[in-house]
């Protein structure tokens, strides 16, 4: 019998013209969407692998860093950005010191370098998989979904269907069944097709590790995702007497769970648990600084007043040790106060992140944009990854050049000395991308919570379908 | 006549509970999309005035921009509740880094720092004005124009309506008055709300000077815009025969509009003409400058070992002559800084040569993607209202003549007044000329773009949207007389 619904179901579809466009829709978005990206992502590899070279040829030697105005670290653009383009134009890619006369400890700032190339991308939205899987394919879900139960109650077909021997239960699983093979399949072959397309021509796919296993879970959640929907369709649809007003209650649920609930999220949870901005902190580290190295220059300017200026001098020597002493104390206390505004600052900040993601999550769209970001490596994961990256080499900057630097002030003179060695080779910048373990680890739940939502919405329309009373 | 038909439209919008749904979502969405945007403002205006309080007060002296650089700062868009636009990828400064500074002129960059407080505000977007407009609103026209007409057709009332001497155009137009005039009116409701909601809260889009007629400007083009897509709600009602085909052509079209062509306009412009990247372009000007400067030292050296009496001096002599004024030193560093100046010129004229070549390329892309995006309407309004916030590409334009500005008034000010002369591997820096009094250090005031620049950007928009309106409503009337009753 279900295998007869089932078939029944399947045939109408494919004699009808939704399955047809649905295909045709899926084979023209997905591979244009993918091949788009991916031309976009191979511009950027470019620009950051002649901007890496340029860079390093320009600070062969520590030297270098010290006389030509100091040091670049740039995060590659990701692979994968065709799943999500996510935050890629808008997070730091680059890192740079400050000045030519940078001194330990140094805080290099975070940029990004994508922004005028990619105006219109930003201002129109990148044509990515997670905007067709978010967008496209939830609308159609809603198309194939809304008329499902509500419009064959409408056309008392489903009076007819009713009063033969037919198991409710059945019918409503033949209905599930067969029209969510009607989207998926075209959804899937697009998606297939479009990785053969990315595997022909050279994939730039096996660059990260464990790549192919974020797309076979960004597939996942995006299958889930477009099945939450297609249930959400189901349920209102078996909640409604007709189809009209279930589609339009379906249009004003999508709008609300696409639109204003995930902005509105994010914005909540930034009044209800407002965090220092970036821009401030670095305003008040600079003030920290310049507070702090005030009061080391005029102890040392104490000292200074007693120092001879024959540097063979016993007394010479005394001071420059303890002048040595007292800015190696300073620069411990600068960097003592910064960790304290930065540790206060990053607690908040992932205390208000993981606020708003888990406010977000009551959406589906936002269980898929967030996870989609993060296993594209383009999301909040690799960006924080890049920031402990830089933070690594700050503290390799400052231990073999800047924090070598020395100066002997006395009475009448001031000496410096970088005290590193020029010819000595530049350190390397160390990327290191987030360990796919940690970026699975983050999306299980979402990935649980799709699950959730799909079990939820169907056991709903399952429910309502079994009280609609026919009468 | 007109008046009973509009009278009657209006009284089925509120029986059916369509005009309270727009109501109650737009008193909603609206004050909390407004509140939210200037709360936002309100803490990037704090941390931009601190920035340059910062600034002004370690910046005070022509030799600190040299020693520590300088720059012009951006000021935050205050109408950014209209539309984000681009601002999160505009820089937040002009600068020149310490110590880059010379004779030679300034080198000056964008600084694009990026610090990310809210990585979900980016991720899912911002609650603008724009957002509200082209999704919210659309989405309500289209649940109220989508059985305008094909659900009395369904019916069959319009049937007994048509049979009735009531002229078709009245009826068209009488429906698209009742119905437009109801939303509006809700937007306008919700448009009050959301501004005594920022006034009461402290954080009104007004506080800022000349932000009031932008606002309403604003305002009027969200009431065209929602003009427009109501004339094309009806017009696909109208060229429907059932209310559930109107809406589900209804929905196609604005995904089509709203999403698809848009997106897609950039897809075209880039693949029939490609761009070199900006980074790209400022590594060959690096690579440039650095190779300029080299062949200068080498130049320098060369004039220094063939310059009679020069090329015999040791260093410790050359600079005992220089101490004492020696002519032919003196005749040989006025060599050195022709040199140098004609270098200069010469650089900078290769460097403007390539930028100009480079945003040349820019703008006919830019021009193709913005053109093709005009065949919707729904890119027209959001162009209009990025201008109009001053976030958008004008703004990003006016970053180039900023540059370009500052980097005159750094010339002019600080690196003209530097000398330098070298002789073997020593380099000589007179910085005698620069202002060292308190205040000295030039400062380029913030400007934002005049609103009737901004507008110029954007009036083909505006036509072209005042010419869809006229467009879907003169399709939606033709199909509406054109419909047979039998």
């Amino acid at each position: 019998m279900m295998r007869t619904l089932f078939i029944k179901e399947i045939r109408e579809a494919l004699a009808g013209r939704r399955f047809w466009v649905i295909l045709a829709l899926c084979l023209v978005l997905i591979p244009l969407g993918v091949e788009v990206s991916l031309k976009d992502y191979q511009t950027r590899l470019q620009n950051y692998r002649e901007a890496v070279r340029i860079s390093q040829e320009s600070t062969k030697t520590v030297g270098d860093i010290l006389n030509r105005g100091g040091v670049k670290a740039f995060a590659p653009p990701s692979p994968l950005s065709f799943i999500s383009l996510g935050l890629e134009l808008v997070l730091p890619n680059v890192a740079e010191t400050p000045s030519i006369n940078a001194t330990a400890p140094v805080t290099m700032r975070l940029s990004n370098n994508l922004g005028r190339d990619n105006l219109y991308e930003y201002f129109y939205g990148p044509l990515d998989l997670v905007f067709i899987v978010a967008v496209v394919m939830s609308f159609l879900a809603i198309i194939l979904t809304y008329g499902a139960v509500a419009g064959e109650k409408e056309q008392g077909t489903l009076r007819q269907v009713l009063s033969s021997s037919v198991p409710r239960a059945k019918i409503i699983l033949a209905k599930a069944a067969a029209n969510g093979l009607v989207l998926l399949v075209p959804f899937l072959t697009a998606l297939v097709l479009s990785l053969a397309i990315v595997e022909l021509q050279g994939s730039p796919l096996p660059s990260i590790g464990g790549a192919w296993t974020s797309v076979g879970l960004a597939v996942l959640i995006s299958v889930l995702f477009i099945g939450a929907f297609f249930n959400l369709g189901l349920l209102v649809s078996a909640l409604a007497k007709q189809a009209v007003p279930a589609l339009v209650a379906l249009l004003l649920a999508w709008v609300f769970l696409y639109g204003v609930y995930p902005r509105l999220s994010s914005a909540a949870a930034q009044i209800l648990y407002p965090v220092t901005s970036e821009a401030r902190l670095a305003l008040e580290k600079a003030q920290v600084r310049r507070d702090i190295e005030k009061e080391r220059d005029a102890e040392i300017r104490k000292l200074a007043e007693a120092m001879p200026d024959d540097r063979k001098s016993e007394a010479f020597k005394e001071g420059e040790k303890k002048q040595t002493e007292i800015r190696g104390r300073y620069q411990a206390r600068i960097e003592e106060r910064w960790r304290a505004l930065e540790r206060d600052v990053e607690r908040r900040r992932t205390a208000r992140n993981s606020l708003t993601a888990n406010i977000a999550r009551l959406s589906p769209v936002s269980v898929l944009v967030r996870p989609l970001a993060e296993l594209s490596r383009t999301g909040w994961l690799e960006a924080e990854q890049f920031g402990a990256s830089v933070r690594r080499f700050e503290d390799t900057l400052d231990r073999d050049i800047y924090g070598k630097r020395t100066e002997v002030q006395t009475a009448t003179s001031v000496s410096v000395s970088s005290g590193a060695a020029d010819a000595a080779p530049a350190p390397t910048f160390d990327d290191v991308r987030t360990p796919n373990a940690a970026i699975v680890r983050d999306v299980l739940p979402d990935i649980l919570l799709l699950i959730a939502f799909n079990g939820l919405f169907f056991a709903g329309a399952f429910v309502a379908f079994l009280r609609y009373d026919v009468r | 006549m007109f008046r009973i038909l509009v009278e009657k439209e209006i009284a089925d919008n509120i029986k059916n509970y369509r005009f309270l749904l727009a109501l109650i979502l737009c008193l909603i969405v609206i004050p909390l999309g407004f509140v939210v945007s200037q709360k936002d403002y309100e803490a990037r205006r704090q941390v931009y005035e601190e920035t340059v309080r910062d600034y002004d007060r370690t910046h005070t002296t022509d030799l600190d921009i040299v020693l520590k650089g300088g720059a012009a700062f951006r000021p935050p868009s205050p109408l950014a509740l209209l539309s984000g636009g681009v601002e999160p990828l505009l820089p937040t400064s002009v600068e020149t880094r310490g110590f880059t500074v010379d004779e030679r002129g300034a080198e000056v960059q964008f600084n694009n720092a990026r610090p990310i407080d809210n990585p979900f505000l980016a991720l899912f977007g911002r609650l603008d004005l724009t957002f509200i407009v082209t999704t919210v609103l659309a989405m309500l026209v289209m649940i109220f124009t989508f059985n305008a007409v094909a659900g009395e057709k369904e019916r069959r009332t319009l049937a007994l309506v048509m049979a009735n001497a009531v002229p078709r155009p009245v009826v068209i137009a009488a429906k698209m008055a009742a119905g437009s005039a109801l939303l509006a009116a809700a937007f306008l409701a919700g448009t009050a709300a959301g501004v005594l909601l920022t006034i009461a809260l402290g954080v009104s889009p007004f506080s800022q000077p000349g932000t009031v007629l932008p606002f309403a400007i604003g305002i009027g083009i969200s009431l065209l815009f929602l003009l427009v897509f109501y004339n094309l709600g009806l017009l696909v009602s109208s060229l429907s025969r059932s209310q559930v085909s109107a809406m589900v052509s209804l929905l196609s079209v604005w995904v089509a509009l709203a999403m698809i062509l848009p997106k897609a306009s950039v897809v075209v412009a880039k693949l029939v003409r490609p761009v070199k990247s900006q980074q790209v372009v400022d590594l060959e000007k690096s690579r440039f400058r650095l190779q300029s400067e080299a062949d200068l030292e080498a130049a320098i050296k060369r004039m220094a070992k063939t310059t009679p009496i020069i090329k015999d001096m040791s260093f410790d002599e050359y600079a005992k002559q220089r101490r004492a004024k020696n002519p032919a030193i003196q005749t040989f560093e006025k060599a050195q800084t022709d040199l140098k100046a004609e270098a200069t010129a010469r650089l900078n004229g290769e460097l403007d040569k390539i930028d100009a070549e480079f945003e040349r390329h820019r703008a006919r892309q830019a021009a193709l993607a913005r053109n093709l995006s005009r065949l919707s309407p729904v890119s027209c309004v959001v162009h209009i209202l990025a201008e109009l916030a001053g976030t958008g590409f004008a703004e990003e334009e006016r970053w180039l003549e900023t540059r370009a500005a500052f980097k005159r008034l750094i010339d002019r000010e600080v690196a003209g007044k530097q000398h330098s002369y070298s002789f073997a591997d020593v380099t000589w820096n007179f910085v005698g000329g620069l202002d060292q009094k308190e205040g000295s250090a030039p400062k380029l005031p913030a400007e934002g773009v005049p609103l009737a620049k901004r507008l110029a950007a954007v009036w083909i928009d505006v036509v072209l949207l005042g010419l869809y309106g006229l467009l879907f409503f003169a399709g939606a009337y033709v199909s509406f007389l054109r419909y047979d009753v039998r």
